[in-house]
């Protein structure tokens, strides 16, 4: 999947979806939008890196 | 529409200079000048805001989030800025500063919140960019 592709299901701009993959943290809605779009749960798609 | 304004109070801001360079501060009445700046911008801002909003966005330019999170962020920074202008103002005040002074001190906050929050967005959004 492209990520025009993606941002255009999930309601951002392919820049958004190129931000998400780098350092921007989206909304929770996005989050989940974007799981759903793979049908995965959202640990498969986002980590947070742990500092412990 | 913020390089609208800059121009014009830079414009502003010569007149003025060469007025305090011309007369004393005493002697110089700067409400006419200040009318004829900010009314004319007053105008100019509700007319840029009334085409931003009718005209819709065209082809990549629509907004999503981020572009909403970064104006956020950016208005919050500027308000922050006004804000820390409009309390130099009040002291100046309490000082009792001429009104001359007290009154471009805060159009020039006014102008300063402005860039300030253009270019906090402008940050934010190279922040957020990848």
């Amino acid at each position: 999947m492209t990520q025009a592709a993606l941002g255009e299901s999930i309601g951002v701009t392919r820049q958004t979806v190129i931000a998400i993959e780098g350092r921007y943290a989206p909304s929770l809605e996005v989050v989940f939008k974007i799981a759903g779009v793979f049908q995965v749960p959202l640990d498969e798609v986002f980590q947070f890196p742990s500092e412990v | 529409m913020r390089g609208i304004l800059v121009v014009v109070y830079d414009w502003y801001f010569a007149v003025i200079i060469d007025m305090v360079q011309s007369s004393p501060i005493a002697d110089i009445s700067c409400r006419p000048l200040m009318l004829v700046t900010m009314g004319p911008l007053g105008v100019l801002a509700v007319i840029g805001h009334f085409f931003l909003a009718v005209i819709p966005p065209h082809g990549d330019h629509k907004s999503d989030e981020r572009d909403r999170h970064v104006d956020l962020k950016g208005e919050w920074t500027g308000g922050f800025a006004l804000g820390t202008a409009a309390v130099t103002s009040v002291f100046l005040a309490m000082a009792e500063t001429e009104s001359f002074r007290l009154a471009n001190t805060l159009f020039a906050d006014l102008v300063l919140s402005e860039i300030v929050t253009s270019v906090a967005k402008l940050a934010y959004f190279r922040r957020m960019a990848w």
